[in-house]
């Protein structure tokens, strides 16, 4: 009896061990929608930043701190992903909370549009990447969609067994480590594809106001923001397509918010002129996102805006920092120039 | 809480825990607090119906114990002064009494069934005759099916019988009672158990076995590779094909039938296989309700083989009822003097056969589908009883036939494709439309296309047909093995090998199991009936 | 006979009991489920452009090939997780196309000008007491706003501050 016993506890290691190295082998790697891999690249970085930055592909897309480090001094991090809904963005955030005190803190409010959980692949680039928490397990409780369950995000094997028959030779090499795709959280795309036409308008709506249950969690970031002493800046994007339109009853929405709770809100589209943005070669998907020099432009510009308007750009920083701040901006203009 | 559910995997393990943490003399108490849970999550107005049909076969079988009992003590206290003709008059009176109990029960249970589970398909029914003369007809009802009521009534029917057949003593706890009728492994799709043999087992207390437990998770992952790795991926053809089945006729029709004799049989076989093993590592023993069918050389062999407790039940209780009954005697004393004994024997034996049958095809689901498969199963046997001579002379003939293996292969092939044909009417679902696919099959078209590459375009691609053929190999070789030797005994003797053949088997589940998002989450066919 | 009287009764509550529970599913195959275009509260999910019937979640590419080459077609790309949606522009409309695996489906049609109207006759620059006058009461209104529904389908009538109509929209619910 006590052979077996000692057989069926082995048998329960080897065949946990064996599982483990499987859901190693089949999670998706990311490879070729590298946005997957943004949140966790988060926990592979070494020091404190002055500004997080948390929200969907408008900021990933958007902003590049390796030049706001460059232009301003102004250490950032972008904690985004695609489609990011505005709770994975506040539990995110929560998180980073527990990692570091930085003086601000920057939401693009484009996710505002969302008021329910959207979709289940946008949300495994999210939730996967993130280290397992309290806020990790109530991002997912809050994120998921019909057929979804905690257990699929708890054993990704469970989720993502099927690949077994459809591995390549990437799920081998990234086994147990990621491929790198970002510099601090920005997703470079150096391609220039034309907007062909300006939008005259996003597609009518029914009803113009934000969902509740997003403005509600917009407060909550409000307040866990004031809790940690830091301050919460909304901006938008300047990209408008008529896919992804930022009504003018929405932004009225957030600037009223942002007024009655004297937080700044910076509507970028209102400043495209302004910032230099030029459609004709600054966006590599017709508008939909900016490319490289649009992001770069609009770095600049927002940087000028932290340091004049929110103080932020003065820190003295240790010869650490400076290292490897360098080496990101190195990195980055070796990818950028390449 | 579907068998392939999380949920029931995590209730599982919590119920098994609690059994075992719980032995002693009122174990049975949690296996009932369990199957109520279980139940519950199919909703709480389904509880309402299996607690009503517990309750009305509990004060039934109680009336008829008291009868029985009744009966018994008259004719022990008027021993001396009944003569043997008195008490025979006695005993058919009190038979009779207790016939209109028995009546009471089954009326008002298979009076739920047929209401909940017939009531639409009749309405359709007399809608499509008002139809043919111009009538609008009648709203369609649209009313709650309780999980696994076919199962469960019909099981606890069987008891109300045999109690009223002196069988068994009623039970006198309501609180067991209502566990035979719910015990939450059999609920969903059976086996359809006897009281006199599950009873027993399900209420005395049962100590943590290692062997049976070993054995009994064993079976359950056997069943869960059945339905997970072979059914469900078979499912996906047979939806691409089912979906547009004009699309697919003459040798995809051949193709669909193969199929879903693979498809039905992991998917019953292994749910059963699942339902047997849980009891199992409980020390609970269940009947099997499969043995090997697709390897019988006739008809009526297959049946005995395939979903055997069914069988038992609709033979117990419909067909030998019916072919007692009082005014099949008298056709039978009318044929016999027409059309000699055998012939008469056999007007009577196929009149039983017809409704037996025509019962068992409404059984499995409210649809002429059903009841067309039914009588064609009838037909088939009726036919091949009739040539019955006919045969024993051939074997005469050639008597070599009868142990040579190509032969018994050519009858089991034959027999397969046979069920299979008329299995395919549950496919379609439809009578008009599966005659019109038997019937495209005569053009044989198609065969180029599917040996052409056509089978890669049901959904599967090469790699999910290498798993489903590796699959339907493995099946087959355990039933081979099983035929001769019980598989797990002998492994038990080399427990290493156990350990590993059942850590690859549930791998293999996890692995290439058919589950999750991105996959249809296919009920047990069984499920429905 | 006691004792079948007995039985009866019991069982007579027991059916009571079922009849109580055995309630309606709520899924009754007589009601409508289908998404009526025509007609429904007075208003109609249509627009006629050009000799073309435009209809609020009828199949698109016949529709769209009836209505000639478009000003400009436009794609939606993958960001989001909305679907391929493609918007048609037309000189005095927009048409919005759904594209799914199952087949594509008009889901929006907005109208650009005055040119157009829908087969109420209301357009763009009417007062709101002509399109109530056309239309009917409202199924919602709001200040800027007149909604008419059905089902999936809205017509969805705007208005500016003075109360004239400055957009009007077919739009289906759930995309």
């Amino acid at each position: 009896m006590k052979k077996r016993i000692i057989i069926l506890v082995c048998s329960a290691l080897i065949v946990i061990l064996l599982l483990g190295l499987l859901q190693a082998l089949v999670v998706p790697k990311y490879t070729d929608n590298t946005e997957g891999l943004l949140i966790g690249e988060y926990y592979g970085e070494t020091g404190e930043n002055d500004v997080i930055m948390v929200g969907d592909c408008e900021v990933y897309e958007s902003f590049v701190p390796a030049v706001l480090y460059e232009k301003y001094g102004i250490t950032s991090y972008i904690r985004g992903s695609a489609q990011q809904l505005v709770w994975q963005s506040y539990y995110l955030l929560e998180e980073t909370f527990r990692y570091e005190t930085p003086k601000a803190v920057v939401f693009n409010v484009y996710a505002l549009k969302y008021g329910e959980p959207q979709d289940e692949a946008y949300n495994r680039m999210t939730l996967d990447g993130m280290k397992w928490s309290g806020a990790k397990y109530d991002a997912i409780k809050a994120s998921m969609t019909e057929g979804e369950n905690m257990l699929d995000y708890a054993m990704p094997l469970l989720r993502f067994h099927s690949r077994i028959t459809e591995l390549n030779s990437d799920d081998f090499k990234y086994m147990f480590n990621d491929k790198k795709v970002s510099h601090s959280g920005y997703l470079m795309k150096k391609g220039v594809v034309p907007m062909r036409e300006e939008a005259e308008s996003g597609r009518a709506l029914l009803d113009y106001t934000l969902p509740e249950t997003a403005m509600e969690y917009l407060d909550k970031m409000r307040q866990l923001c004031e809790e940690n002493d830091a301050e919460l800046i909304l901006v938008k994007a300047p990209t408008n397509t008529w896919g992804f339109w930022w009504y003018d009853e929405w932004d009225a929405q957030v600037s009223e918010y942002a007024e009655n709770n004297g937080l700044a809100y910076y509507n970028f589209i209102k400043c495209r002129d302004e910032i230099g943005i030029d459609f004709a070669t600054d966006t590599y998907d017709e508008g939909m996102h900016l490319n490289v020099y649009g992001a770069e432009k609009l770095t600049e510009y927002f940087g000028n805006i932290l340091v004049s308007d929110h103080g932020l750009g003065d820190a003295t920083h240790s010869q650490d920092v400076l290292d490897r701040w360098q080496a990101n901006i190195d990195a980055y203009y070796k990818e950028r120039n390449s | 809480m579907s068998f392939t559910s999380y949920t029931f995997i995590a209730f599982l393990g919590v119920m098994l825990l609690a059994y075992f943490l719980t032995y002693g003399k009122r174990q049975w108490i949690t296996l009932l607090v369990g199957s109520y849970i279980f139940y519950a999550f199919a909703g709480l107005d389904c509880l309402a119906f299996i607690l009503i049909t517990t309750l009305s076969s509990y004060l039934v079988s109680r009336l008829l114990g008291r009868a029985i009992g009744r009966e018994r003590a008259f004719l022990e206290a008027n021993k001396e002064t009944l003569d043997k003709a008195q008490r025979k008059e006695y005993k058919a009176r009190s038979k009779k009494k207790r016939f209109r109990i028995l009546l009471c029960g089954l009326f008002f249970n298979f009076g739920i069934l047929a209401v909940l589970k017939y009531s639409a398909f009749a309405v359709r029914n007399v809608n499509s005759i008002i139809g043919l003369f111009g009538g609008k007809g009648f709203d369609v009802p649209s009313l709650l099916l309780p999980l696994g009521i076919s199962f469960y009534t019909f099981q606890t029917m069987g008891y109300l019988i045999d109690v009223y057949r002196g069988k068994v003593a009623p039970e006198r706890n309501i609180a067991k009672l209502a566990l035979f009728v719910s015990f939450f492994p059999q609920l969903v799709q059976g086996p359809i158990s006897l009281y006199s043999e599950l009873a027993p087992s399900l209420y005395e207390p049962h100590k943590f076995d290692l062997k049976k437990f070993s054995f009994g998770m064993q079976r359950v992952i056997w069943g869960y590779f059945k339905k997970l790795v072979i059914a469900d991926r078979v499912l996906i053809a047979m939806n691409t094909m089912l979906d547009a089945p004009e699309q697919y006729g003459g040798a995809y029709v051949l193709l669909l039938i193969v199929l879903y004799s693979v498809q039905i049989y992991a998917d019953f076989t292994g749910g059963i296989d699942i339902t047997i093993g849980i009891a199992e590592s409980m020390g609970i023993k269940l009947a099997e309700n499969f043995d090997r069918p697709f390897s019988s050389r006739s008809t009526k062999e297959y049946w005995r083989r395939w979903h055997i407790t069914m069988g038992r039940w609709f033979r117990e209780y419909i067909f030998v009822p019916i072919a007692t009954v009082k005014p099949m005697l008298k056709l039978n004393n009318f044929c016999k003097n027409r059309i000699g004994v055998k012939a008469a024997s056999k007007v009577v034996a196929y009149t039983a056969s017809i409704v037996t049958w025509f019962v068992t095809g409404i059984w499995h689901g409210a649809a002429w589908n059903f009841i067309v498969w039914g009588l064609l199963n009838c037909l088939i046997i009726m036919v091949s009883e009739s040539l019955e001579p006919l045969y024993k002379k051939f074997h005469a003939r050639f008597p070599k036939l009868a142990g040579n293996r190509f032969y018994g292969g050519f009858c089991a092939t034959r027999t397969f494709l046979l069920m299979g044909l008329i299995r395919s009417l549950d496919c379609y679902r439809n009578v008009a439309t599966t005659f019109r696919m038997w019937g495209s099959m005569l053009t044989f078209r198609g065969i180029g296309e599917i040996l052409g590459g056509g089978i890669l375009r049901l959904g599967l691609d090469l790699t999910d047909i290498v798993i489903i053929l590796c699959g339907i190999a493995v099946m087959y070789a355990v039933s081979k093995i099983s035929a001769k030797t019980d598989v797990r005994e002998s492994l038990y003797e080399r427990p290493v090998l156990s350990a590993i053949l059942t850590c690859a088997l549930l791998i293999c589940v996890i692995m290439i199991g058919n589950y999750g998002i991105g996959y249809d989450a296919s009920q047990f066919i069984y499920d429905q009936f | 006979m006691k004792i079948a009287k007995r039985i009866s009764l019991i069982l007579a509550a027991l059916c009571l009991l079922v009849s109580l529970i055995a309630c309606d599913t709520g899924k009754g195959t007589t009601a409508n489920t289908s998404e009526d275009t025509e007609n429904v509260g007075g208003v109609s999910y249509y627009v006629n452009y050009n000799g073309t019937k435009i209809t609020l979640g009828g199949a698109a590419d016949a529709t769209v090939s009836a209505l000639g080459t478009p000003q400009s077609k436009s794609e939606l790309g993958n960001c989001g997780g909305l679907g391929s949606q493609v918007k048609y522009t037309y000189s005095s409309i927009y048409v919005y196309v759904l594209e799914t695996d199952s087949g594509n489906t008009i889901d929006q049609i907005e109208f650009r000008d005055d040119l157009v109207s829908t087969p109420e006759g209301v357009s763009i620059g009417m007062s709101k007491s002509d399109v109530l006058a056309k239309c009917g009461e409202a199924s919602a209104e709001s200040a800027t706003s007149l909604t008419y529904t059905s089902g999936k389908l809205n017509l969805s009538i705007g208005f500016d501050a003075n109360g004239t109509v400055n957009k009007i929209a077919y739009i289906r619910d759930g995309v």
